[in-house]
């Protein structure tokens, strides 16, 4: 047995597909709070192996952030690594991985699976942390039906005590509570496929039985997870240049005498419209996208209480691809609160790859925070920032 | 003088052919290749002539109402992985999804304008998509010069880049050598060279297409190696199952 796994061992290595970045990053702040830091230098790096089979394939993710400026955001993680038998029909997979689910851009109220990685940018949700899941996909000719079992044993990382986004003061406590334990699984049966008739309609729904992705915090800023039963669907449609987007979820909590959340909707709509070659080979394109959080009962407690970024809110953006050799692309929005006139949060990036292996990337934010109401951007205050992140890939 | 009759004779059929039973002709040669895998070289020149090179694995599946095809990147390597489905179909707008390997997301791409630019190069998503005739309709004219049989195609689809194209094919083998596209305002704007002609199992396939834009005097050219042919390639090889694994 180990002579055969030692004589197959690097064979095996020689056949690993090898890609990632080695990067650096500087932030700076202009905070209204003055005992928040006002700057980041980080180095970051990221390393994906890769083996592909017609009968199994194996995939592992590393990485690592060095942040010189503010300790908490430094982390060196293996967040993917598992292993996929296929089968004619079906796929079976099981380790720790990120799984998405959505449609929208901005947001995305179904993907409950793996979370977004706090710590490192609360603002960007790019950025997510592997789950332990196991799964089976099984595929017929216009459909998928996916079996998916997964924990979500881990406590959401925020900035330290002085990061511009740590809005508790202090240092938030990682102690995650967890009604039936932190190891406690929970389920999912999902299907989804195309209709494409007159029209092109990508769909997905399901049912996932487990912990809520929505988290309470206590007064000694503890994490709470609710165990709840949630339907959800996203879907996209294809019409003409048009795409047009519904992603919805309802999540019905159990509640006992310690609940604090209520049953909820979250709700987010789409339009993404994109002219080709604009001008010369530039393409555009426009999106507007609304969200909206609804709960159930209001004796538990509010989306603001709980910190949910997008409740009765409007985004507005534009993309503009230059389609040139550096593959240059400028993206900008607004975020509006439909509920205070004057909370919006501003964005725009530029990014553009230079001697075909480094990509540059400028993002630039803005925080006009309500003054009318305590949310999440009232608590982190206004403020603007600025990023370059250089990467070399490989 | 039997060959001279000959000689005449084809040159007469030639002379009457018209542009449709021209691209029957083409179709002919090139059609009949069932599927195809690929390692193309694309590389982009500004009008500096500084260039820069994307790389990717190319597989496509032909198909009676529209082919379906598989490009995976390869180079640069921020892209790496990156994969894009199209189905065509010949009735109503391409289904078309890229999976962001960096999201884990299969995203639908609206593809109703196929005239963008792909990947930043002189290629639109129009000119790698599949050329069959009845995309087109021709003017009844084929005229004949060095050898050279040289038709005018209008393209049906109302979203297309271009006004006119203006296809020279070989007069011997019916393949294509060089296309001239003419823009929505009626002007040259970009001239395709191809190269390179072998036959594999049968089907005539082209080895190089040098892309110049007569208005920007920007390039691209794509190699095309390692074509494999008849690889018992299937429908379910061209599915977002497929794409993710990539």
């Amino acid at each position: 047995m180990i002579k055969s796994f030692v004589s197959i061992f690097p064979s095996f290595l020689l056949a690993l597909d090898i890609q990632g970045y080695i990067g650096g990053e500087y932030r700076i702040f202009d905070n209204e709070n003055s005992s928040k830091q006002n700057y980041n230098r980080a180095l970051e790096a990221k390393f994906e192996l890769k083996h592909h089979t017609s009968e199994y394939s194996f995939a592992s993710t590393a990485e690592f952030l060095k942040d010189y400026d503010e300790d908490s955001r430094t982390y060196a993680r293996l967040n993917e690594f598992y292993l996929t038998k296929h089968f004619e029909n079906s796929d079976f997979s099981a380790g720790r991985r990120v799984y998405f689910m959505g449609a929208l851009e901005v947001l995305n109220p179904v993907d409950i699976i793996s979370r977004q990685n706090f710590g490192r940018d609360p603002l960007d949700d790019r950025y997510r942390i592997g789950t332990y899941t196991a799964m089976y996909d099984y595929y017929s000719d216009d459909m998928q039906i996916s079996l998916v079992a997964f924990l979500t044993e881990r406590a959401d990382e925020f900035g330290g005590a002085t990061s511009a986004y740590n809005i508790f003061g202090t240092e938030l406590n990682k102690k995650l509570r967890s009604q039936r334990g932190k190891n406690y699984p929970s389920l999912m049966l999902k299907a989804q496929g195309t209709l494409d008739e007159d029209y092109a309609l990508d769909y997905a729904f399901g049912i996932v039985r487990g912990y809520d992705n929505q988290r309470t915090f206590t007064q000694n800023l503890e994490q709470e997870q609710w165990l709840s039963t949630t339907a959800f669907t996203y879907n996209t449609l294809a019409y003409e240049n048009t795409l047009y987007k519904l992603e919805a979820r309802v999540s019905n909590i159990d509640k006992n005498q310690e609940a604090k959340m209520d049953d909820y909707i979250y709700l987010g709509v789409g339009v993404e419209h994109t002219l080709a070659a604009f001008y010369e080979n530039i393409d555009v394109g426009f999106l507007a996208e609304y969200y909206n959080w609804i709960r159930l009962d209001k004796k538990y407690l509010s989306a603001d209480s709980m910190m949910v970024l997008m409740q009765n809110d409007f985004f507005l953006g534009l993309r503009i691809a230059m389609n040139n050799a550096s593959s240059t692309e400028l993206v900008g929005g607004v975020i509006a609160d439909l509920d205070s006139g004057s909370e919006q949060g501003y964005y725009a990036q530029i990014k553009s790859r230079i001697f075909d292996t480094f990509l540059v990337d400028l993002d630039l934010r803005y925080l006009n925070p309500s003054n009318d109401r305590v949310t999440m951007m009232s608590l982190i205050g206004e403020h603007s920032r600025a990023t370059v992140n250089i990467r070399y890939y490989f | 003088m039997r060959s001279l009759v000959v000689l005449i004779l084809s040159a007469f059929s030639l002379m009457a052919m018209s542009g449709e039973q021209l691209s029957v002709k083409v179709d002919s040669v090139t059609e009949g290749f069932i599927d195809s895998k690929s390692i193309s070289t694309m590389t982009l020149f500004n009008a500096n002539g500084v260039k820069s090179e994307r790389k990717m694995r190319m597989s496509r599946l032909e198909a009676e109402n529209g082919d379906r095809s598989m490009i995976v990147f390869e180079a640069p390597s921020d892209i790496k992985s990156t994969a894009l489905l199209t189905y065509e179909h010949f009735d109503k707008d391409d289904d078309q999804w890229i999976y962001l390997p960096a999201l884990k997301r299969v995203k639908r791409i609206a593809s109703k304008n196929k005239s963008g630019s792909f990947m930043g190069s002189e290629f639109s998503y129009e000119d790698l998509s599949s050329q069959k005739r009845f995309k087109y309709s021709y003017e009844d004219e084929v005229l004949e010069k060095k050898s050279m049989l040289i038709s005018s195609r209008v393209p049906k689809d109302e979203y297309s880049g271009y006004s006119k194209q203006v296809v020279y094919v070989d007069a011997k083998s019916f393949l294509v050598q060089k296309i001239e596209y003419y823009d929505r305002k009626k002007e040259l704007l970009k001239r395709a060279i191809f190269k390179g002609y072998k036959k594999i199992k049968d089907v005539w396939r082209f080895s190089s297409i040098d892309m110049e834009n007569l208005q920007t005097k920007k390039r691209t050219i794509i190699l095309v190696t390692d074509e494999s042919l008849k690889n018992g390639l299937k429908a379910k090889d061209f599915t977002k199952r497929y794409l993710k694994q990539q």
